[in-house]
């Protein structure tokens, strides 16, 4: 027994003897690498290089050559890129004050994570509450709420911008006499329609992991509260937000880390075509990208890392207050 | 009594308001889901004097010709850089959906595990970067690298193929290496032990017992990741412009005027067909997709 442990704490793989045992073999002499047994280094090795690799060239390489190609310009002659200094962030800022789809995505992208904020992230958290508890309907509700991301986001803004565009204004008529535009159609109503649609379809798959994580939580923890006659909204607010906060954490600092790449769906809505008053960076940088070519690469690698300067450090600030002065459950 | 009398008051307001809220929702989607059912059963004349309600006439009346129509009519057309026109017909983009979707989703899920599940195993340097690596990218926003990732791929020639998009997108870092990191973590060690002992060696520790025994949540990242892209448009839209699949056809067919789905019944109609596997693949195992999905959470 005392031998099968020194084997299995030394990491090394026995063989079996004639009679059954396992024989221990001599500590001294294993030669280690990474603090590993050299067989074990080589599965770990197997196992990592490609992920390693692809990780190398698809992550850093490409974030390296994105910060190069905001230096740089691409000349047609030399087809190449070609060194270019600051001239791609003058253009940016420059564009800022006359270029409409660029001023309005600065508006449009705060407002769109802030209301995220509020609605997405504080109402999944009350939603799953509701799930969690098992309260009724709950199976279903949580069903509905993920169906959006069952369907294809496409399918279902197609369906809902003919039903504002032709269903409402014909509701309307029928309930009030008065023919209006549809709600997209209409310049007045197109921003708080897509803004409205993007918050309405976000619940999704933040359900099913809260929901799951609370479902975590000891039940000798509810039912000591209960006994102490907690309501539900303190048991909300007292225990379970406590209880999964790193989970709460984890979805601020996505939400933090996605105020420059939501694209509020407009991309599905308007195509490449979308209002330059309705624009956000999210939109601007993938229609840019799948609309531009070469010429437009070193411009938009300027504009994410100018993006990335402001959203980067903002996300590390808000990680360290989260984690700082958020709710401890030690 | 009398307290708990008022305690059930109080938690009959809190938990209704949140319920009501919860029934709102449901019924906004249903409505919006049923509409879309409905006016896809419609001929173009029926949909322009009634939009709101069900189709003219007892079902076996309604219109539904129009997805045997859709079947037939519904292609994508699209023009290489040499100007040469190709039509996919829905043939073509199931074809492509199911290898985009299905490699994708099979390396997405696995790749994560099987890094998870070394580093979580040997706790060395190496495997202390791999953990940050993956902490790192989730904390430090990198904006608008596609136009990067686009040359790349055009230098690596890997523009525009499966195999280049597969190699994109096989990253071990995101939030399911938390999950598989979390479950190898609070599984018992007794088992590959005593596989150990008899003398299996770690391909077999890994492949014969750790993976069986997390089996559930890979199937259910699988799953997952397989209605995610199923339903994804944007990825191929931009990496993979020769090799529509069935979302970026809907894409297509919404802003395209020139195929003879331009009758918002018939567009409807087209969007049903293409939700109906994945509605029918959901159903088949809701279960396992509404399952416990925990995750950790960036702290540790």
């Amino acid at each position: 027994m005392n031998k099968n442990k020194y084997a299995l704490e030394s990491g090394v793989q026995d063989s079996p003897s004639a009679e059954g045992e396992i024989i221990a073999p001599r500590k001294a002499g294993i030669k280690k690498i990474f603090g590993m047994q050299k067989s074990h280094f080589f599965f770990y090795l197997s196992i990592v290089a490609f992920p390693v690799l692809q990780f190398l060239v698809f992550y850093v390489y490409m974030n390296l050559n994105s910060f190069m190609l905001s230096f740089q310009r691409y000349d047609i002659d030399a087809r190449g890129f070609v060194w270019n200094g600051l001239e791609n962030f003058q253009r940016i800022f420059q564009d800022f004050t006359s270029d409409e789809a660029l001023s309005a995505s600065v508006g449009n992208s705060i407002n769109l994570f802030l209301l995220n904020l509020v609605f997405s992230n504080f109402g999944t958290i009350v939603f799953s509450y509701y799930i969690y508890k098992d309260y009724p309907g709950s199976k279903i509700f949580k069903v509905i709420l993920y169906a959006p991301h069952i369907i294809s986001n496409i399918i279902v803004v197609i369906m809902f911008k003919f039903f504002v565009d032709t269903t409402i204004p014909k509701i309307w008529l029928d309930l009030f006499g008065q023919e209006i535009y549809g709600l997209l159609a209409n310049k007045d109503t197109q921003y708080v329609t897509v803004l409205f649609f993007s918050i309405w379809i976000s619940f999704g798959t933040q359900v099913l992991v809260y929901s799951g994580t609370m479902s975590s939580i000891s039940d000798s923890v509810i039912e000591s509260a209960k006994l102490d006659g907690i309501t539900p909204v303190k048991e909300l607010f007292y225990i379970v937000i406590p209880m999964v906060w790193p989970t709460t954490v984890t979805f601020l600092i996505s939400a933090f880390a996605g105020i420059f790449t939501n694209q509020m769906q407009l991309f599905s809505f308007f195509g490449s075509g979308a209002d330059p008053s309705l624009q956000t960076f999210g939109y601007l940088l993938y229609a840019k990208v799948q609309q531009g070519g070469m010429t437009d690469y070193p411009y938009l690698s300027a504009l994410g890392l100018l993006m990335t300067c402001i959203a980067a450090p903002l996300t590390l600030l808000v990680r360290w207050a989260l984690e700082k002065y958020g709710p401890s459950t030690t | 009594m009398k307290k708990n009398a008022s305690l059930k008051d109080k938690k009959s307001v809190f938990i209704i308001l949140i319920g009501i809220l919860l029934a709102i929702y449901a019924l906004t989607f249903i409505a919006l889901f049923a509409w879309g059912v409905f006016t896809s059963l419609k001929d173009r004349s029926d949909f322009y004097v009634n939009k709101v309600w069900l189709p003219n006439g007892w079902p076996w009346e309604w219109e539904w010709g129009n997805y045997p129509y859709v079947l037939e009519n519904f292609f994508v057309l699209l023009v290489d850089e040499q100007g040469n026109k190709y039509k996919y017909g829905i043939d073509f983009q199931v074809m492509y959906t199911l290898i985009y979707a299905i490699g994708g989703a099979f390396l997405q899920a696995i790749v994560p595990c099987l890094v998870a599940y070394v580093a979580q195993k040997w706790d060395n340097l190496f495997s202390k970067i791999l953990y940050t690596a993956v902490i790192v990218t989730m904390i430090i926003p990198i904006i608008g690298s596609n136009a990067s990732m686009m040359v790349l791929m055009k230098q690596l020639g890997l523009y525009d193929n499966f195999f280049g998009v597969y190699l994109m997108q096989s990253s071990f870092t995101g939030f399911y290496f938390l999950t598989y990191y979390g479950v190898f973590k609070g599984m018992a060690k007794e088992y590959s032990e005593a596989a150990v002992i008899d003398g299996a060696n770690e391909y077999r520790v890994l492949f014969s017992i750790m993976l069986p025994l997390i089996k559930s949540t890979f199937a259910t990242i699988f799953l997952i990741k397989f209605i995610e892209l199923w339903n994804d448009y944007q990825t191929p839209l931009l990496w993979l412009p020769m090799h529509p699949t069935l979302a970026f056809g809907v894409y297509n067919m919404s802003l395209s005027t020139e195929q003879g789905l331009s009758s918002t019944p018939m567009r409807l109609a087209c969007c049903m067909i293409t939700a109906l596997p994945i509605l029918a693949l959901f159903i088949a195992f809701r279960n396992q997709i509404m399952g416990n999905l925990t995750m950790g959470g960036v702290k540790e």
